[in-house]
């Protein structure tokens, strides 16, 4: 109790000293100060690499070569951008193969997955079930040789060094996606679907009409995985590709600033590095803040995926 | 609510359930089956499920790609010459180790920030943390490594700085050392992953009834003794998940291949994991030796499905 004669006369200087805005800034983080801290600290180590390229790539000349190299840049030029674009030949080829590849496989495996999805999750016909977990189970099965027997398939069907054969291997990565499109059907209440049905509509249509405009969350989850998948791959596409002309970025930038091949030329400014690593990832970093919070919302109704 | 991941054991017994009732199924509507269904198994059948099995096969034969028509089958002979080739056995012990450091920090960071975010109230404020620990997640494996390799340049690298700035130059040589490189790729893995476990766990911690911490709260358990008690026990099926998932870098090559590029193994071939040395078999050495490198990639895969395997039971067991 003798407390409570002390505590008062604090509450109401912090008040004045922090004025009424202040104050009720105060009171709601209150509490989380250290944990905030402590949060801001852990994620750091997710950001740095990635402020500092962002900086690096606004940077003058003067301050990529300073002997203490800031973190951040305080005059910030585009000059790093231009540089880049001029001097990295193919960048626009690559971007584009990129953009095809992935916007082809995003689409075609959506489409596809939603569809089979609906038919193993509503639809009665023989071997369903059985064709379902056949998909699931082969999820557990060690890839062994998978890569060589993929070379191997894409030589047979002349699909080596082709932007469709990509499109296709990536989207035949069926078996995640058709679980999480099916379990998004399983939850939804049939009632709608019967009401449809009752009232006229054939499958296609109760599907089309009733049944996917409600599974659309599942969907962006499908898509925005499948995109940040395939913007990123690098071993497939590196083994299935050799011309450079179908390079996505990932191998295209690889090649480039490791120097495994000569024909890009000299190619090493600090500043326009990191320029075209941002332009390299600004596509899927928009679709990703675009569609995060389907997401995450996604994922909190409970596809863990 | 049903269950939303599908499991090596469960849906095995999905499957042998499915398979003994398929003769007793009626027909129905199996023309719109076919419609719906068949198009996406057709493409998954060609392109994933068919070289997952030709490449079971190709592990038990000498398969060499770049002498014509050389496949003859070999039973367990790849196995005879991959017990005394040194080779194997050093990149397999830098991936174990790699894989132990990558969960390791994988999981212990993921964990605290994953809790920290789980107690921020304002919604809007979490949900741009969410997207933070994410963002390293959706950033090309090249574009990633290569950053990596910016940042820690032994030379010019911000890292190279600091470590000169705070320790003196002898430090900071340590970013040449053969030693390092493992640990170096460990890093930079479990950063690029951190994210989608730091959202699995907050689907677990959000799903965690609020009024068991009140309970405690209101019993006189403080913060540490919520946090063993109530919020670790609950989230075991995630950490299972996180386990799993962890074990399945063990083969994993595209981290090496993009740091060091395929010609180079690193500073004393001490990026040479085990994956990308099954990838140098296959791909880039002598005449494509395919057999041998599946017979390693599937040494491996069986590996890491039995240290799962094990992981999962053990939290199932300390779970009562």
């Amino acid at each position: 109790m003798a407390n409570s004669a002390t505590v008062v006369p604090v509450l109401t200087l912090r008040r004045r000293t922090l004025g009424e805005v202040g104050y009720a800034w105060y009171e709601r983080y209150r509490g989380g100060v250290a944990a905030r801290l402590l949060l801001w600290l852990l994620l750091l180590y997710f950001l740095a690499p990635i402020i500092w390229t962002i900086a690096s790539s606004l940077k003058t000349r003067a301050e990529l070569f300073q002997a203490t190299p800031s973190f951040i840049t305080l005059n910030p030029t585009l000059a790093n951008y231009q540089y880049a674009l001029k001097r990295l030949t193919g960048f626009e080829i690559f971007f584009r193969n990129s953009l095809i590849v992935t916007l082809g496989a995003t689409a075609l495996q959506t489409v596809l997955a939603t569809l089979a999805g609906y038919g193993f999750a509503r639809l009665r016909f023989r071997g369903r079930d059985l064709i379902f977990y056949t998909m699931v189970m082969l999820i557990f099965v060690p890839r062994a040789g998978g890569l060589m027997a993929q070379y191997e398939l894409m030589s047979f069907l002349h699909l080596r060094n082709s932007l469709t054969g990509l499109i296709l291997a990536f989207s035949a990565g069926l078996a995640v996606p058709v679980f999480i499109m099916r379990q998004a059907f399983l939850n939804l209440p049939p009632d709608f679907e019967d009401a449809a049905l009752i009232d006229g509509c054939n499958r296609f249509q109760a599907f089309w009409y009733v049944m996917a405009p409600m599974a659309t969350g599942a969907m962006m989850v499908v898509a925005l995985f499948e995109f940040i998948r395939v913007w990123g791959e690098y071993l497939f596409t590196l083994t299935m590709i050799d011309q450079r002309e179908l390079f996505t970025l990932g191998i295209g930038m690889a090649m480039q600033f490791l120097g495994v091949s000569m024909e890009f030329g000299e190619f090493t400014s600090y500043g326009a590095q990191a320029a075209a690593f941002v332009m390299a990832s600004a596509p899927v970093a928009a679709f990703f803040l675009a569609t995060q919070r389907w997401f995450v919302r996604g994922l909190m109704e409970g596809l863990k995926f | 609510m049903a269950e939303s991941r599908p499991r090596a054991a469960g849906s095995a017994v999905a499957w042998w359930r499915a398979f003994r009732q398929v003769r007793h199924e009626a027909r129905g509507e199996s023309l719109a089956g076919l419609l719906f269904v068949g198009p996406a198994v057709l493409l998954f059948l060609t392109f994933n499920a068919y070289p997952i099995v030709r490449g079971l096969v190709i592990a038990f034969s000498d398969y060499r790609y770049l002498v014509p028509d050389h496949a003859p089958f070999n039973a367990v002979d790849n196995w005879y010459e991959m017990v005394r080739d040194r080779v194997f056995w050093q990149s397999f012990g830098r991936s174990l180790q790699y894989t132990a450091i990558y969960f390791v920090l994988n999981f212990v960071l993921a964990f605290f920030v994953a809790v920290l975010i789980s107690q921020i109230g304002q919604a809007r404020e979490a949900g741009v943390y969410r997207v933070m620990a994410y963002l390293p997640v959706i950033l090309p494996a090249a574009i990633a490594l290569l950053v990596w390799r910016q940042f820690l340049n032994p030379e010019f690298g911000y890292i190279a700085v600091l470590l000169k700035g705070l320790f003196g130059s002898e430090v900071a040589k340590v970013l040449r050392d053969a030693r390092a490189v493992v640990p170096t790729l460990a890093v930079i893995a479990a950063w690029k992953a951190m994210g989608s476990n730091v959202l699995l766990l907050l689907v677990g911690l959000y799903s965690i009834n609020s009024e068991l911490y009140e309970a405690a709260a209101i019993d006189g358990a403080g913060w540490w003794r919520r946090l063993m008690h109530i919020t670790i026990p609950l989230l075991l099926p995630t950490f299972t998940v996180i386990f799993v998932l962890a074990a399945g870098v063990l083969g994993e090559a595209e981290a090496s291949l993009i740091y060091y590029g395929l010609t180079d193994a690193g500073p004393e071939g001490a990026g040479r994991l085990v994956g990308r040395y099954a990838y140098e078999v296959a791909f880039l050495q002598g005449d494509l030796r395919w057999g041998y490198a599946a017979a390693i990639n599937l040494t491996v895969g069986l590996t890491s499905m039995a240290i799962s395997g094990l992981v999962f039971r053990a939290l199932r067991s300390g779970r009562m």
